[in-house]
């Protein structure tokens, strides 16, 4: 007991000491005349605190429950104009459908505010008969990176609005465009829609909830929600002229991405209709990344981040020493 | 003129984001605060992610707050030992925050009452220190002078390790300040805000120091304990955009520059009376939130910070 007392005793007098020295320290910077050596000792105080805090909490901080989806984060890689994907399938016999992007690659550069996708196809309709034949119905969907996205749900609680549930959807795409001919429910059965994941109410899949089950309807519910949201923030899109027929058998659809679609590459999807039935589906790939220092920044942020972080203070450092800088200058 | 944001993946006015740099640094030069309680929620309106502007408005607090304490600093406003003490305690107790924060999360309604006890928290310090200033600018306006009561001797002058703060005029036991700062540590982990206006006032009212050198080490602490949540958001979140945060700064900066001058324009009590209502507003935004019934009850987040 003596001896663990006298210890302790000890080590406060060590630590009542290191506190004098230091103490002097900043009282001798304090008392001189010279303001740099004042700032010499504040910034290498300051370093010497970053460079712990950073270490520490390198190490110590609790890793975040919900891990980042690394596959969803980062930079798809880069994909030469051969890998360009494009597939086509028939239903029928002898009615095939082609089609291609004007461009097949957007850009996002430092100014890049949204983009025109504009898709164009033919019908190839080897059983034509110029008496038979009603018109074609085309649907064309635009789809952005999936990414997993959490709803919360406030409730009332005793008077006060907090979030109380959480429902977690994986996939879902961070944009949609439906475009077609006519309105949806005039070309085909909503269970056709529904097998072929075609429109807003059919690309998100089910829900994972977490925490305390929630019953179906409640489920539902935040995926309307989320549909919904998407829906006012432009980023779900369904438009019921947006295809249009040039002739028989030509097509063309004008689709246009918003600047906040997350970069990523998208997927054109081309579905023929005819009298409530599928006859053909083609799919294409558009690719869609950063160019010139976005990517390079977008980089630097995602595989060097104490790099990242660290250029981010000097910067911020930099910027707040340069301003006061000026302004004496300016002051006097 | 528009600019495209690499990390918050959207386009963006860039005067709009300079005006608000240069609004938020306005207050943190002149109240020695971060301003992040004002800052999120309006990149948040702006429409970037909620987990970006987090993030970037950490990065653009380190520039607006160096700026605003260096200009402090040339008119002898910052007690930088003050300031160390606080700041070391203050992170040691923002580490027992996360941990304690980690534990009660699994306890269910805990972010409710935190909110809660917040609120009231901002509430009755706002108030009391409007009082407070409303008083002494009475009694200035009388002619009576305010008074600063240097002499008073409690209990807490028995404590041991004084320690003589030059800057703030006072010979005080180094125990008060570590435990303000461990408090502020404490209280900013679990609330995820920079806590700028809770320490202002207590250097005020508990450590007696005047009101002028308060804002200049508050400034001077918040720089390091932003610097700290900037590098720790890039390494665990990756939030923080960089060409959003120069855009912030860029204003920021020179925003802070006229905060302190306008602050040293001002008397302590009018700026303590100032302050108190920036810390009801404060209050008042977050029983908003609580309170008023949200037009929409659904909200998307990434997982990021979830």
């Amino acid at each position: 007991m003596q001896n663990w007392l006298a210890g302790l005793l000890s080590v406060t007098n060590l630590v009542a000491i290191t506190f004098r020295r230091a103490e002097n320290v900043v009282d001798a910077a304090e008392g001189d005349g010279r303001s740099f050596s004042r700032y010499m000792v504040v910034s290498i105080a300051g370093l010497a605190v970053i460079g712990a805090v950073a270490a520490g909490t390198y190490y110590f901080w609790p890793s975040d429950p919900v891990a980042v989806d690394e596959s969803a984060r980062t930079v798809a890689a880069p994909k030469t104009a051969d890998q360009h994907t494009r597939t086509q399938i028939s239903y029928v016999d002898g009615i095939s459908l082609e089609a291609d992007v004007a461009a097949r690659s957007v850009p996002v550069t430092s100014s890049f505010r949204g983009a025109e996708i504009i898709l164009f196809g033919a019908v190839d309709d080897t059983r034509y008969t110029a008496t038979a034949n009603r018109p074609f119905d085309v649907v064309v969907a635009i789809e952005g990176r999936e990414e997993p996205v959490v709803m919360r749900k406030k409730s009332n609680i005793a008077g006060m609005w907090i979030n109380t549930e959480a429902v977690r959807f994986n996939n879902v795409p961070s944009f949609y465009a439906v475009h077609s001919t006519r309105p949806l429910e005039e070309i085909a059965e909503a269970d056709l829609y529904r097998r072929h994941k075609i429109g807003i109410a059919n690309i998100l899949g089910a829900p994972v909830a977490n925490g305390t089950g929630l019953s179906k309807t409640e489920l539902n519910g935040f995926a309307d929600a989320l549909r919904r949201l998407k829906q006012e923030s432009g980023l779900y899109v369904e438009d019921d002229s947006g295809v249009s027929f040039t002739g028989r058998v030509l097509f063309r659809s004008k689709i246009d991405l918003p600047p906040s679609v997350l970069v990523g590459n998208l997927i054109a999807r081309v579905y023929l209709f005819r009298d409530g039935e599928l006859l053909a589906n083609f799919t294409s790939d558009i690719r869609m990344e950063r160019q010139g220092l976005m990517r390079y920044m977008h980089q630097l942020a995602f595989t060097y981040q104490l790099a990242y972080g660290i250029l981010a203070v000097v910067l911020a450092a930099v910027a707040g020493i340069g301003a006061s800088m000026l302004f004496r200058k300016k002051g006097h | 003129m528009n600019i495209y944001l690499p990390i918050a993946e959207m386009s963006a006015n860039i005067f709009v984001f300079l005006g608000m740099g240069g609004a938020v640094g306005f207050l943190s030069g002149m109240f020695g605060v971060g301003g992040g309680f004002l800052m999120t929620p309006l990149l948040i309106f702006s429409g970037i992610p909620p987990a970006v502007a987090v993030g970037t408005e950490a990065a653009q607090i380190v520039a607006s707050s160096a700026s605003g304490a260096i200009a402090q600093y040339r008119r002898k406003n910052v007690d930088v030992k003050m300031g160390i003490i606080l700041l070391v305690s203050g992170i040691c107790g923002s580490m027992i925050g996360v941990q304690v924060v980690k534990i009660l999360r699994a306890q269910g309604q805990f972010e409710l009452l935190v909110s809660i006890v917040y609120v009231i928290f901002l509430a009755l310090i706002g108030s009391l220190m409007m009082i407070e200033s409303l008083n002494t600018m009475r009694k200035t306006k009388a002619g009576k002078g305010a008074v600063r009561r240097p002499g008073q001797h409690s209990w807490i002058h028995g404590l041991p390790l004084k320690m003589r703060f030059h800057r703030s005029k006072l010979y005080i036991s180094a125990f008060p300040p570590i435990m303000i700062g461990l408090g502020v540590g404490f209280l900013s982990a679990i609330m995820g805000v920079g806590g700028g206006f809770i320490i202002v006032p207590a250097m005020i009212y508990l450590l007696r120091m005047p009101t002028s050198v308060v804002v200049g080490t508050s400034l001077f602490q918040v720089v390091f304990v932003t610097a700290a949540t900037t590098i720790l958001h890039a390494i665990t979140n990756m939030n923080v955009d960089i060409v959003l945060a120069l855009l912030l700064m860029a204003g920021g900066v020179i925003g802070a520059q006229f905060g302190a001058v306008a602050g040293e324009k001002l008397k302590g009590e009018q700026l303590r009376f100032l302050l108190a209502g920036l810390v009801l507003l404060v209050g008042v935004r977050m029983a908003w939130d609580l309170f008023v019934p949200p037009a929409e009850l659904y909200s998307i987040s990434s997982v990021v910070g979830g």
